[in-house]
């Protein structure tokens, strides 16, 4: 006899959330957590995106390499120092008499 | 009706209203999902917002290959687990004990006639180990069909009913322990 009524209020604690209602968080969780997206500032870049940005660095770099290897075996070392100067005598004035008519 | 696709796109397209949709369309089974696992109302809305940041962040990432919801769900029941671990280090860190002292939990959503009894499941409940609990709390907290908590717990359709009747009979010899404690009462 003890040991149905045992038995039986097992089965029952065992069953008890079969017609429990759902349980809602409080009505502003919502918004807590819209601010917290918004202050941690959560980049959403998708894979796609994630490519795209390394791919066009990896070109980037390899242009890069490659102007300056190109400059480098052309042995035109000395033209930017020559185009500098040539840059410098162009916009340095000859003379003081700037305000000349 | 949006499809699962179309979620992930305005979330991965960074839409707030995409977010606030699904968050009123999860939020109550992601929360009750918490809840199961945590018995702690506070505890359950921490996880809930780190599930959402989480499928927000994951959004891309999002293949397609299960449900939105069997994927919300993964989401819901490792963080809970990630949550209950961390907070059981925390608690050996801190006191020196390896079980968490969880006081009696009552659910809020429990018909009156069994409060008494689901506050000694859930004790129960607390006591499983970790697939046992899963496989319990989405069958019959969640009342998932067996295949989608097969699915979630990416187990098979067998995996699942076993791991049930292990966790029954564990909980019902847990509860035969409890059994004299509600005679006290």
């Amino acid at each position: 006899m003890m040991n149905d009524e045992r038995k039986e209020w097992i089965e029952k604690a065992l069953n008890s959330m079969t017609d429990a209602q759902r349980a809602s968080p409080d009505k502003n969780l919502k918004y807590r957590i819209e601010k917290e997206i918004q202050s941690e500032e959560i980049e959403l870049v998708s894979p796609l995106r994630w490519r795209i940005s390394a791919a066009a660095a990896i070109l980037l770099l390899i242009i890069n390499i490659y102007a300056i290897s190109n400059y480098g075996s052309s042995g035109n070392k000395g033209n930017l120092l020559t185009g500098s100067t040539v840059y410098s005598d162009i916009t340095l004035l000859s003379t003081y008499d700037i305000y000349e008519e | 009706m949006k499809s699962d696709q179309n979620w992930v796109a305005g979330l991965t397209g960074g839409q707030l209203q995409s977010f606030r949709d699904l968050y009123d369309l999860f939020s109550d089974k992601v929360y009750n999902t918490a809840l199961s696992y945590t018995q702690n109302t506070v505890d359950a809305e921490e996880v809930t917002q780190e599930v959402f940041i989480r499928i927000f962040q994951k959004a891309p990432q999002f293949k397609g290959d299960s449900t939105l919801s069997t994927w919300i769900y993964r989401i819901s029941v490792n963080t809970s687990l990630n949550f209950l671990r961390k907070k059981r280090r925390f608690l050996f860190f801190k006191t020196g004990e390896a079980e968490i002292d969880q006081p009696d939990f009552q659910h809020p959503g429990v018909l009156l006639e069994n409060k008494e009894e689901a506050t000694y499941l859930f004790k129960a409940v607390a006591t499983l180990p970790e697939s046992q609990k899963t496989a319990f709390i989405l069958s019959y907290i969640e009342h998932l069909p067996r295949q989608e908590v097969a699915d979630i717990m990416d187990l098979s359709l067998k995996a699942v009913e076993s791991l049930l009747q292990r966790g029954k009979n564990n909980l019902r010899k847990k509860l035969e322990k409890f059994y004299p404690d509600r005679r006290k009462e």
